[in-house]
């Protein structure tokens, strides 16, 4: 197993970066570290000389895929990534499980891991298609589960489907490319958005400051019962925050409606999303 | 330490600490550029480099001037860090340098519809540029073979040449206009215009100068019209010396095709499959031009064009160079590339000789080449040696000595396009003589008088 997924990561190693213009957190982010070439230079280190204090690069990768379509042989960066983590962080084999449609979905489908901005699926939704959100990036990292992940089979029957994640359905086209076939356009207002507070003393001045600079939250949670909580990739958005809590072991976590994958979606439909909280 | 503790200060000061990069797990990207050797040996578990400290990732052209200036201040050495495909180290963290990343400065646009000049960011990927281009009817025609991944500052600094050069030229034939960010004067900038005749081209001092004068921010490059019509082409023949002379035949006629390669005996069998000595070709533009010159170029040969399939085949797969890399290393193998120019005269000959002294080096598993830059007076070679892993130590050097101690001595160029870096450095007293070389370090010391853009060797 290790050794398959090494094969993976020296390929990209050796790679110049063919997709790593294709990659949206590199280009988002500009962390050298997130360009999939790079990440194969990570991967080989941690297996090769057990440099798990490496790992927490790979969380940069949203296994969205774009880096496999442009990649010319097809080398699969984003399942290596995956499989490591799940053996870094002991993490069974995902099991999928049955999952029920929501409400007002059509016949187009387009399946999610990741969460798309709720906007965005009141858009489609009202454009005739689905989107089914199966379990977020941030979910499966809070959990360090990657369960739930999958898509029952009778899906595939009754549905067509566009995947943005191409490990549920490897054969369907791109959801990605599909929603920008969709004029979508933010809305002017910010959206509702949650707030995810610090357990314990930071947690009023950090509902203070949110309400001061963001209006007030629809909904609060706070991470006294998340002692571990990952924000995933959503950390290259809060860097400074991120110092924070460093600093504080557990410091100010923001959780909105516009994840990290809405920055995502933003950048691909080349229309800004509008995000309730700045990250700066 | 302390310097660049003070250094870091002050620009988290002026910028903020969003710029900054100080994770050790952050900075690994920077740890290498695409120089062959530094790749096979982390491949092999030889690559013990010392990490860069610090990456700073500027979001405008301002900024990196107040960077450049604190730099001085601080006595901090900068290495400009673009698409990191450099194949001579050119990106390598120097001790206690500090990696200024320009991928950042990513913004791009019509600078002038009417006259095609685009306006595009150091950062700004050149997939990128062109696919805008392309939806629009436009092209820049710059296809180096790092086009998926290089920025455009990266090509710059080095020169860059495409695939179309025949038809096209380099990099420095796109360049209308630059900004470079300098801690002594400023924002440089250099308007685009068609042609300059104002005293030296200050252009041209920047072209090529891998982060020794200055970091380019911003070029106006001229875009030009998608061709109407595209013929791919190939021609046999039963010797690389032939099909050279074609080669020439075709350029020095006056309409030589657009995209033009030349591969020798060996190249032939291991790239295209392909016995002797094989040229491929595109010829582009309006089509009944594009028919006329194919006429032109029959009767110059005096034979037909043949068959398009080889050069199809090469240009879908033009851009992938993982198959070979993935092979050569998993059989234990490392390889480099070294690209040279050489007058027509002395071409072939020079070409031989260098192949037939690589061959007799213990260690080179095989030596090959093929020309695919050409001018009036000559091409450029460019060859690939397969080293033995285990001999590299023994034998890499020896065989750049050879490559360009021959290319010098037959009235060639020591570097057709990938630039100096920090490895090719050893043989510029072989591209001038003592009075030139001291006119060039001179210029160096002018515009860099405390020692600021990436590296002092040439001082
Ligand atoms: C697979 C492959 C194929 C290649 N094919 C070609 C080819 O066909 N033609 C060709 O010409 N080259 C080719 N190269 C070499 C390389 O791609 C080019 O030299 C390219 O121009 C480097 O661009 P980059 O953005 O990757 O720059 P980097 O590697 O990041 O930097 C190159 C050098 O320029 C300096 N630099 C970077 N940005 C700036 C800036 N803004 N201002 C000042 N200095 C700066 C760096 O310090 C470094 O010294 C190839 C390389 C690879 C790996």
């Amino acid at each position: 197993m290790d050794q398959d997924l090494l094969k993976v990561f020296e390929t990209c190693l050796l790679c110049p970066g063919i997709c790593n213009n294709k990659c949206p957190v590199y280009r988002k982010t500009h962390l050298r570290t997130a360009a999939p070439n790079v990440l194969g230079r990570l991967g080989t280190r941690i297996i090769r000389e057990n440099r798990i204090d490496l790992a927490q690069g790979l969380r940069l990768c949203v296994e969205c895929g774009l880096c496999l379509d442009a990649c010319p042989v097809k080398n699969p960066l984003p399942s290596a990534i995956q499989g490591l983590k799940r053996i870094i962080y002991k993490v069974p084999e995902s099991v999928p499980e049955p999952i029920t449609l929501l409400e007002g979905d059509e016949k187009i489908l387009i399946v999610s891991s990741t969460m798309p901005a709720q906007w965005i699926i009141d858009e489609l939704r009202e454009q005739g298609v689905g989107v089914l959100y199966l379990d977020s990036y941030e979910a499966r990292e809070q959990r360090a589960l990657y369960g739930a992940v999958g898509l029952p089979k009778d899906f595939k029957e009754k549905y067509k489907i566009y995947c943005e994640d191409y490990r549920l359905c490897p054969e369907a086209p791109s959801g990605l490319k599909l929603l920008l076939d969709y004029d979508i356009r933010p809305p002017k207002k910010p959206p509702a958005y949650t707030l995810l507070l610090p357990c314990g003393e930071n947690g009023q001045a950090s509902y203070e400051e949110a309400v001061n600079v963001y209006g007030t939250p629809s909904t609060t949670m706070d991470t006294c019962g998340i002692p571990d909580l990952y924000l995933a990739g959503y950390e290259v958005y809060t860097r400074r925050l991120l110092k924070k809590i460093k600093e504080r072991r557990k410091g100010l976590f923001y959780l909105s409606p516009d994840s990290f994958t809405a920055k995502v979606l933003g950048s691909l439909l080349d229309a800004p999303i509008v995000s309730p909280l700045s990250y700066r | 330490m302390t310097l660049l503790r003070d250094f870091l200060e002050d620009v988290k000061a002026l910028l903020g600490e969003d710029k900054i990069v100080t994770d050790p797990w952050l900075l690994i990207g920077y740890e290498r550029d695409y120089w062959p050797l530094a790749v096979a040996m982390e491949y092999t578990g030889k690559w013990d480099p010392e990490p860069p400290k610090v990456a700073v990732l500027p979001t405008n052209e301002e900024e990196v001037v107040q960077i450049l200036e604190l730099a001085r201040r601080h006595g901090i050495p900068v290495v400009p860090y673009a698409g990191g495909t450099g194949v001579l180290g050119g990106a390598l963290p120097l001790r206690d340098s500090v990696i200024l990343d320009v991928s950042p400065l990513d913004d791009y646009g019509w600078h002038d519809k009417d006259s095609m000049i685009v306006y595009a960011e150091a950062g700004v990927p050149l997939i990128d540029l062109e696919e805008w281009l392309n939806s629009q009817g436009y092209t820049l025609r710059h296809f180096p073979q790092s086009y998926p991944t290089a920025l455009i500052g990266g090509l710059i600094a080095t020169k860059s040449i495409g695939q179309y050069s025949t038809g096209y030229g380099g990099i420095e034939d796109i360049v209308l206009g630059l900004h470079v960010a300098t801690y002594n004067y400023g924002l440089v900038r250099i308007p685009p215009v068609p042609r300059r005749s104002v005293l030296w081209s200050l252009k041209h001092l920047y072209i090529g100068s891998e982060g020794h004068l200055g970091i380019i921010t911003r070029a106006y490059l001229q875009a030009r019209k998608i061709p109407e019509c595209s013929v791919p082409f190939s021609l046999r023949y039963n010797s690389f010396k032939e099909a050279l002379h074609s080669a020439m035949k075709l350029v020095q006629q006056g309409t030589p095709p657009e995209l033009l390669r030349v591969y020798d005996e060996l190249e032939s069998q291991s790239m295209l499959g392909e016995s002797g000595s094989l040229i491929i070709g595109v010829i582009e533009g309006p089509c009944n031009e594009v028919d006329a010159r194919i006429s032109v170029m029959e009767n110059t040969l005096g034979r037909g064009l043949g068959d398009s399939e080889p050069a199809l085949r090469w240009l879908e797969e033009r851009f992938n160079v993982i198959p070979k890399i993935r092979d050569l290393a998993e059989m234990g193998l490392a390889f480099d590339t070294i690209e040279v120019a050489l007058p027509w005269s002395t071409a072939y000959t020079a070409y031989k000789e260098t192949i037939e002294k690589l061959m007799e080096q213990e260690g080179i598993i095989y030596a090959s080449a093929h020309a695919s830059h050409f001018y009036l007076s000559g091409a450029a070679i460019y060859y690939t040696i397969v080293f033995e892993l285990g001999k590299l130590a023994s034998v890499y050097n020896k065989a750049w000595d050879i490559i360009e101690e021959t290319s010098s001595r037959h009235r060639g160029t020591i570097s057709h396009h990938h630039g100096i870096g920090v490895h090719r450095l050893k043989w510029l007293r072989l591209e001038y003589d003592d009075n030139t070389l001291r006119l060039l370090k001179d210029l160096k010391k002018l515009l860099d008088p405390d020692g600021v853009y990436r590296d002092e060797s040439i001082k």
